[in-house]
């Protein structure tokens, strides 16, 4: 091998010392599994249960329940989005809201919202409405104070700049406060995706017929371990991607901002 | 002998650090010498990025140089501590200790608790601290948190005190207290003291000796006796001609330092 | 002291504020139910919700399942607060640590918790060991998280400080990085509280007996909703009473950091 071809690869054997474990705990799953060091049944080979997410992708089942998944986290926490950034400016701008949402607020936030699945599924229904309002209730509040917290250290000068120019106080919220508060706001959007997909796997599990985390619950009922952790994988990969979607979002929208 | 009987012996030292972006060697101090005696008072004066502060850190051990010899009371500088005290302009108190908790941080050995406490006692009313064991570090002022600082250190009793800028973030009138009480200090018992500044005024009114330094990679440029006597009186010294022609002389020899570093960087 | 006024006087309208509301609520609950607005079969009224609650409490059977929750949340939450703070802490300060768990938690730590939740059950049963791992699962990663990011922006000059003032390594962590880390550590621990709530609650509700979680959700299914209500209220009840001991505590072991 020619000596520009090693340096790649002398690179790439760097950037394994961050990573082998990785690596590492993938080889001994599979080799622990496949020699009969532990049970097959508790934890398939990792090359079996890859096999087997390809076979659920192609024929379709796994697709249908990812995008009932997808639907339901895109309906809560859209809802949560519309309601949330202006109830958080709203706060931010007015005495009033901040007197009536700040005790609300104390009390929601620390509740386990899964606790009220009951209350959902009596109000909401065993399908969709169950679900979206569980995501709604549980990503609202990070988004509310995000945005809050943005708006209210937004710079007094930048709105005082603003109405000397003859700006009125609504334009100035959506065009002076609304923009300063962005980077806090995809904070909130981060933490709101994350606890989105939380609760609404959780409460597929608990209650419902269709969604991933149903797949995985009936997987485990029905003893279909490889189902189970190709779900598991699935799972995580919707949730990885759905953290990169945010950040690469925001990176997009705050070229401005260092 | 001559040159062994020197409290710090520095040979032949640089230092390089790697540019974060570019991955390049970037030398802040090339090939410098400096002795200090015991009980001398050293000022330290160049412009900013000259290497001043990093010699600070090598003698404190806590950077380790590229090439050359650090000694100290003939023995290579090792690693930090108690031996070598530091003063950091940000004060580096911890906030979550008092006043009093903080001076004691570094008083050990076989004495009794009651015994640190009083020496801890003792050293808070040497900077005229009295009253404010029990405060916390953010309700004091930046002279007053530099006044517990000083204490901090002289609280384990290094034989050499590093002093990086400690005054450079006070206000002129706080600092020209400041510098005051350290005269006082040091007059009293004298340790031996690298004092990084940039401040002309400051090195006349504290050093027996400034060392100017060159922009990076940092050299030295000049080293001036200052032939004043103490106690030195601060307002005495406002308009002593040999202060003022030390001070023309020693800004004359920065200027030039500072014009070179502009045009370099 | 003006400042401390107000702040106090701002706490007691938020207060009255708070229990306004709460009546107010609880006013509308009892009037949409007991107007029939709403099936009073779907939405008993809070009347009656606190009997069946009052009930509950004399019988036994909610301290009982209360108990068996917090008692698993407990065990699982602290284990991973120690663990989470000590591996956070190691990660930060030796190299080859980092090297080895850092890609490991980062590979993990996207996954929503709860879909560990069957994989535990598959291991570890459906009792209280495999709740207790649940809980613990849920809570370290903020914590580890959290204690890594702290420990390792530790402001150089306290560390430099400690140094010359004769720390050793093993005094220097206990006296320094994590003094220095405790804001965040706190934050994260924050975080990992909730989060342990909600995947305990869910691991109970999805198996075994017992538990505050099971007893909301066997009572919805044999239909007697007013031990439901009442159950989740307590659920609800035990997330904000963790809330309010978790910022006291914070408050105390914090009250150095300067407040905004």
């Amino acid at each position: 091998m020619s000596a520009a071809a090693a340096r790649p690869a002398w690179r790439a054997l760097l950037r394994l010392r961050r990573g082998y474990s990785v690596l590492l705990v993938l080889a001994a799953w599979e080799t622990a599994s496949r020699a009969g060091a532990v049970n097959t049944f508790l934890l398939p080979p990792a090359s079996e249960v890859l096999v087997n997410l390809w076979n659920l992708a192609t024929e379709g089942r796994l697709l249908f329940h990812l995008a009932e998944s997808l639907l339901r986290v895109a309906a809560g926490l859209g809802l949560a989005v519309a309601a949330g950034i202006p109830l958080g400016l709203w706060k931010a701008r007015s005495r009033l809201a901040d007197a009536v949402l700040d005790p609300v607020m104390a009390f929601w936030f620390p509740v386990p919202k899964v606790g009220l699945i009951p209350l959902a599924l009596l109000f909401f229904g065993f399908a969709h409405g169950s679900k979206i309002a569980l995501v709604f209730a549980d990503a609202l509040l990070p988004l509310v104070v995000a945005t809050y917290h943005g708006a209210l250290h937004t710079d007094r000068r930048l709105i005082w700049s603003a109405r000397a120019m003859g700006d009125s106080e609504r334009r100035i919220l959506w065009r002076v406060v609304l923009p300063a508060a962005l980077p806090q706001i995809f904070t909130g959007l981060r933490l709101a995706v994350t606890v989105s997909l939380l609760v609404v796997f959780l409460a597929e599990m608990v209650a419902s017929s269709s969604g991933l985390g149903h797949v995985m619950i009936y997987a485990l009922r029905t003893l279909e371990t490889k189902d189970v952790f190709s779900a598991l994988v699935t799972i995580s990969l919707i949730a990885f991607l759905a953290d990169w979607l945010v950040i690469q979002a925001r990176r997009r929208v705050l070229v401005w901002h260092a | 002998m001559a040159a062994s009987a020197a409290k710090i012996v520095v040979r032949g030292l640089a230092k390089e650090f790697a540019d974060r972006t570019t991955g390049r060697a970037v030398p802040a101090i090339g090939g410098l010498d400096l002795d200090v005696l015991a009980r001398e008072f050293v000022c330290l004066l160049g412009p900013s990025g000259c290497g001043k502060s990093t010699l600070l850190y090598v003698l404190g051990g806590f950077v380790s140089a590229t090439a050359g010899t650090v000694l100290i009371d003939g023995k290579p500088v090792g690693p930090p501590g108690p031996d070598r005290g530091i003063i950091f302009q940000e004060y580096a108190l911890f906030p979550w200790l008092t006043v009093l908790d903080n001076v004691m941080y570094g008083i050990r050995g076989a004495a009794s608790p009651a015994e640190r406490r009083a020496r801890a006692e003792a050293l808070i009313a040497k900077v005229h601290l009295n009253g404010f064991e029990g405060h916390y570090p953010r309700h004091l002022s930046g002279g007053m948190k530099q006044r517990v600082a000083i204490a901090r250190t002289l609280a384990h009793d290094p034989d050499i005190l590093l002093a990086d800028e400690p005054f450079g973030a006070l206000d002129t009138q706080t600092r020209t207290l400041m510098q005051e009480e350290l005269l006082r200090i040091w007059e009293a018992d004298r340790k031996t003291i690298l004092f990084v500044t940039h401040s002309v005024e400051e090195a006349v009114i504290l050093a027996d000796r400034v060392v100017v330094m060159t922009a990076r990679p940092g050299r030295i440029k000049a080293d001036i006796a200052v032939p004043l006597p103490r106690p030195r009186d601060y307002d005495a010294l406002v308009r002593d001609p040999v202060a003022i022609e030390l001070r023309a002389e020693l800004w004359r020899l920065v200027k030039e330092e500072v014009v070179r570093a502009r045009g370099a960087g | 002291m003006n400042g401390a006024e107000e702040a106090a006087g701002k706490r007691r309208a938020a207060r009255i504020g708070g229990a306004t509301i709460v009546i107010a609520v609880l006013a509308l609950w009892e009037g949409v139910s007991a107007g029939g607005f709403v099936d009073e079969q779907v939405l008993p009224r809070v009347t009656v919700v606190a009997a069946a609650w009052w009930e509950l409490l004399l019988s036994g059977e909610l301290p009982a399942q209360v108990a068996s929750s917090l008692g698993r949340q407990a065990a699982g939450f602290s284990i991973a607060v120690v663990v989470g703070v000590v591996l956070g802490i190691a990660m930060a300060r030796y190299r080859a640590i980092d090297d080895f768990a850092g890609p490991l938690i980062t590979m993990i730590l996207p996954i929503p918790k709860a879909a560990l939740i069957p994989l535990v059950m598959l291991w570890f049963g459906i009792g209280d060991v495999a709740k207790t791992i649940v809980v613990f699962l849920g809570t370290i990663l903020p914590v580890v998280v959290s204690a890594y990011h702290a420990a390792g922006s530790v402001d150089q000059v306290f560390l430099w400080s400690a140094r010359s003032m004769g720390d050793n390594e093993a005094q220097l962590l206990r006296r320094v990085v994590l003094r220095a880390a405790l804001p965040e550590i706190m934050s994260g621990i924050r975080m990992g509280l909730i989060i342990s709530l909600i995947v305990l609650v869910g691991a109970e509700m999805l198996a075994g007996r017992g538990g505050i979680g099971w007893l909301v959700f066997y009572t919805l299914d044999t239909g007697a909703y007013r031990v439901t209500y009442a159950a989740m209220l307590t659920i609800a009840a035990i997330g904000f009473a963790y809330d309010r001991l978790f910022l006291a505590i914070s408050r105390r072991l914090l009250h150095w950091v300067e407040q905004e």
